[in-house]
């Protein structure tokens, strides 16, 4: 059961210095229930994929081709009211630093209660709206929350604010809750109860989970299907832990190598960096870096090859 | 035997909080670690553990407010003379920051090189900063560049080769690789590797990573509210954690690693305020095995196994599980 | 291998130009430096030439509306006004400059040794700053020249005292966050000493805020010199200082605006450039907006 399908999205920015062509072609489906991780680098694209299938693309951004299906809604044919109804509602987003979203001088309890009101259920003041953000914030695990809900952001620790950010996106049950980098800023233990706590609830709710990372390690542990992306174009979408035992794409394959550190080694991952989005490297964006790069590299069109139960773009698979 | 370079005994180091520094942090309450040459010891834990702190004062950017740190013969606390202050060297966490942003590589390379004593000449400080650059992975194209113009890698390499151009024994790595991309991590992690193998370097490295940690490191001092949980040889305390803590830190790390800890135990509840911690050990509150002492009394660091040191009472319960 | 250092001083001269590139593409800003350029070179010709004595009083020609003869009119006594505001020119922007350059050198110093060395010293210097900084600029510096008498040097001595604290302040901080700069850290693990730190590293990287903040300073200062003219606390009469010019002119506001305006408008134009082009070096100075720019 598909809920979410992109196809062919390709996102530029137009820049004064040139375009930068941040997502290339980007084709994948998100099933319901099913928890996906989009990983990458800085500048691979992940966060931009993020922004436009929860409608917050803003120029200089904008979709140059391509559609995105979300319950067999398209959603790149939305006006702005539309969207506002969706977004919140069927479609969420939990950012990395909820210092950013969350608004000091209001209780985080009436913070959630505002999802309620926005959407139309009833205003913030009243009992019923203030139990129900109780009752949310009980789901998220948070101890005493009739006590919390009058609580202000500055006296929560970080984890305890991204529980409430969590809150304030599951609060009318959306059928899909995008997580960029939710717990990159919080401490291993911290990050770990949140991972868990998304996973608890994605379970509970039966939503699916988009979940933006920059790190393998987080997307193994929760993760469906993952879905790598370098310098803007999907280079190998499977199953988490197939990606993670044996890696096809050899940009996946480094990525893999340098997590999977063995004791005091030489590791042999690819030296240079991404490259530059404006002027990508003709061909495969990886040649350049890429231990097996022919001359057929440089000319290659991005195709995504099907192999058993994955998709890898590489010519070693056509 | 082992010949230990730095020596740390009894560290006490607080933080003065507030207009009249009336609330105070300690951020590392009573701490002895021992350092030993060549080897790489990793100073693990979370945001508050006091990691950071401690290892500034094991190389003598910060002084304790009690307890005393030795480098060889030399007490670090006061000055020190030049030629051991060098020997003593630190790359930070970040990159953008590590650099004067006003000075080129070659400048700063070059007032490293001269910091160090070693020459004045032109032609050989020139000479001497390309070398740096070779050994990490640099080249002299780099020289004129700034720092803005250098990828976060390459400003790490910087940071390094400035590094070593104070030829120093001792290099306190906090948090080297966090801000960086996982490819570039494990490059530069790769050469800090090359580097200690090469050239006999002994490291201080402090992360939050656990698939670093294992890479790098030796031995291992678990953190946890600037106390040490628990200090040993790092595939000895991986494979079998005798603190509830360092097992719980290990259940919860996404970090890839080959194999899971024997007992796992899940994470619950958040590191205590510094300013205020509970009584007995720090850690009772969150931990599976508390009992009435453990809410009464500090646990002493004990022995327990080869090299390895606990602060935990119920430690041959969490060996045992 | 001299080739290297060739290279390495061509990057260094390509950061300048970089630089100089950045400004001129702010158009205010560029346009901004000539207009005080053209200010500036006003003041030095009126120091040896101006068409009339500025001086030299004509009531036949009195209260003179613009004209070939005199093309900025001339006021109550007949003076020329465009001498006069030549040679005024010299007193509002010397006098402004040489108190920013006070107010910045010595604000500057006692910030940057007291965000670096901290302690007594920096208690000390701070609450003295806390009391100063209670009183507007303008107010304290009324309250200098009250102290001071009026005269030149007292103009500059007040004008640029008054803006000390601010100075104090904003160094104190800035050397404070530059302090804890890893490669500050870096520095000190390598064993250099403190003022050359403070120098090389510190220093370098303030200079940029206190070059921006006093050009910025420099449109208030003329603003506070012009005050105290105008209320008669400042250069004395018949020194044709700008603000001077305004205040011994009040009675003719309403009925001959000229003799109120010309100088107005100098002194606007002056403060207002300043202020654009201090926007421009901003951008221009900053080394992070390269680093921006290049990410963006």
């Amino acid at each position: 059961m598909t809920l979410l399908d992109v196809r062919g999205l390709t996102i530029h920015y137009d820049l004064p210095q040139g375009t930068v062509r941040a997502v290339e072609d980007a084709t994948f489906t998100v099933d319901r229930g099913e928890v996906v991780a989009i990983i990458g680098e800085s500048g691979s694209g992940k966060t931009t994929l993020a922004m436009a299938i929860a409608g917050l693309l803003r120029p200089p951004g904008r979709v140059v081709r391509g559609h995105i299906y979300f319950d067999g809604l398209d959603l790149s044919r939305l006006d702005d009211d539309k969207w506002r109804e969706i977004r919140g509602r069927d479609i969420t987003v939990v950012f990395q630093d909820p210092n950013t979203y969350l608004n000091p001088l209001m209780s985080v309890g009436r913070q959630v209660a505002e999802v309620f009101e926005a959407h139309g259920m009833g205003s913030i003041r009243s009992r019923e709206v203030a139990e129900r953000a109780i009752e949310i914030l009980r789901r998220v695990r948070i101890q005493d929350p009739d006590k919390r809900y009058w609580s202000y952001p500055h006296e929560l620790s970080g984890g305890m604010k991204q529980r409430v950010l969590i809150a304030m996106a599951i609060a009318l049950k959306p059928k899909l809750l995008i997580a960029d980098e939710p717990t990159s800023a919080l401490d291993a233990t911290i990050q770990a109860q949140i991972l868990d706590l998304l996973e608890e609830l994605r379970r509970e709710m039966g939503m699916s989970l988009l979940l933006i990372t920059h790190d393998l390690g987080v997307a193994a542990r929760i993760a469906h299907r993952i879905i790598v992306m370098y310098a803007g174009q999907m280079v190998e979408v499977g199953r988490a832990d197939e990606i993670m035992s044996d890696p096809l794409h050899p940009y996946t394959r480094a990525l893999v190598r340098s997590v999977k550190l063995d004791r005091k080694r030489l590791l042999g991952v690819p030296s240079g960096a991404p490259p530059s989005l404006i002027s990508p490297p003709p061909g495969c964006r990886f040649h350049p870096r890429c231990p097996y790069a022919t001359e057929q590299c440089t000319t290659w069109r991005h195709t995504l090859y099907v192999r058993d139960n994955r998709r890898v773009a590489c010519v070693l698979y056509a | 035997m082992s010949e230990v370079v730095i020596r740390g005994r009894g560290i006490v180091k607080e933080f003065r909080l507030g207009l009249t520094g009336r609330l105070r942090l300690r951020a590392v309450d009573g701490v002895d670690l021992e350092v030993v040459k060549g080897e790489t010891v990793a100073l693990v834990g979370e945001s508050g553990s006091g990691k950071t702190t401690l290892g500034r004062i094991l190389v003598g950017l910060l002084r304790p407010d009690r307890g005393t740190v030795t480098y060889r013969e030399w007490g670090l606390g006061g000055r020190l003379p030049r030629h051991v202050r060098a020997r003593l060297q630190v790359v930070f966490q970040n990159p953008d920051a590590s650099l004067n942003p006003r000075m080129q590589v070659m400048d700063i390379l070059a007032e490293a090189i001269r910091a160090a004593g070693d020459t004045d000449s032109r032609e050989e400080v020139l000479d001497r900063a390309i070398s740096l650059l070779e050994m990490v992975g640099l080249s002299a194209d780099h020289l004129p560049k700034y720092p803005h113009e250098l990828s976060g890698g390459e400003k790490q390499r910087v940071a390094i080769a400035r590094a070593l151009a104070m030829r120093p024994e001792v290099v306190l790595a906090d948090e080297p690789v966090s801000a960086l991309d996982a490819i570039v991590r494990a490059q530069i992690l790769e050469l800090m590797y090359r580097l200690q193998r090469d050239w006999g370097l002994t490291y201080i490295f402090i992360s939050h990573d656990l698939s670093h940690v294992w890479y790098l490191s030796d031995r291992v001092a678990i953190m946890y509210a600037g106390q040490i949980a628990e200090v040993g040889p790092t595939e000895d305390i991986f494979r079998e954690p005798a603190h509830p803590y360092t097992a719980m830190l290990l259940t919860s790390s996404t970090s890839v690693l080959p194999y899971k800890p024997r007992l796992t135990v899940r994470p619950v509840g958040e590191s205590p305020s510094l300013i205020s911690p509970p009584p007995g050990c720090r850690f009772h509150p969150r931990c599976p095995y508390a009992t009435e002492q453990c809410r009464a009394e500090r646990p002493e660091l004990r022995p327990i196994g080869p090299g390895r040191l606990v602060a935990c009472i119920h430690a041959e319960k969490v060996l045992r599980s | 291998m001299s080739d290297l250092i060739k290279r390495v001083k061509a990057a260094k001269r390509e950061r300048t130009m970089q630089m100089w590139r950045t400004f001129r593409a702010n158009r205010a800003a560029y346009a901004s430096l000539y207009v005080l350029a053209a200010m500036a070179l006003m003041a030095l010709i009126g120091a040896f030439y101006t068409p009339y004595d500025p001086y030299r009083i004509d009531l036949s020609a009195a209260l003179g509306f613009f004209s070939l003869a005199h093309p900025l009119g001339t006021d109550w006594l007949g003076r020329d006004m465009l001498s006069r505001v030549m040679e005024g020119a010299r007193y509002t922007l010397g006098i402004s400059f040489a108190a920013v350059l006070l107010g910045a050198a010595l604000g500057s110093a006692l910030g940057l040794v007291s965000g670096y060395y901290g302690g007594l010293l920096d208690a000390i210097i701070q609450r003295a700053t806390d009391v100063l900084l209670a009183f507007p600029t303008i107010l304290l510096a009324i309250a200098l020249t009250s102290v001071l008498g009026v005269g030149i040097v007292n103009v500059v001595l007040a004008a640029g005292i008054a803006t000390v604290p601010i100075y104090i302040r904003l160094v104190r901080n800035l050397t404070l966050t530059l302090r804890n700069e890893p490669y500050v850290e870096a520095g000190r693990a390598m064993g250099l000493s403190g003022p050359y730190i403070l120098f090389r590293h510190i220093l370098p990287n303030l200079s940029y805020v206190i070059v921006v903040q006093s050009t910025y300073y420099m449109g208030i200062t003329i603003l506070i010199v012009s005050a105290l003219g105008f209320l008669g606390l400042g250069v004395p009469k018949p020194i044709p200082e700008w603000g001077t010019m305004i205040g011994d002119a009040r009675d003719y506001i309403f009925t001959y605006p000229h003799v109120v305006l010309v100088p107005g408008v100098f002194i606007s134009a002056a403060a207002l450039a300043f202020n654009l082009l201090g926007d421009g070096l901003r951008d221009a100075l900053d080394p992070r907006m390269a680093t921006l720019l290049r990410r963006a």
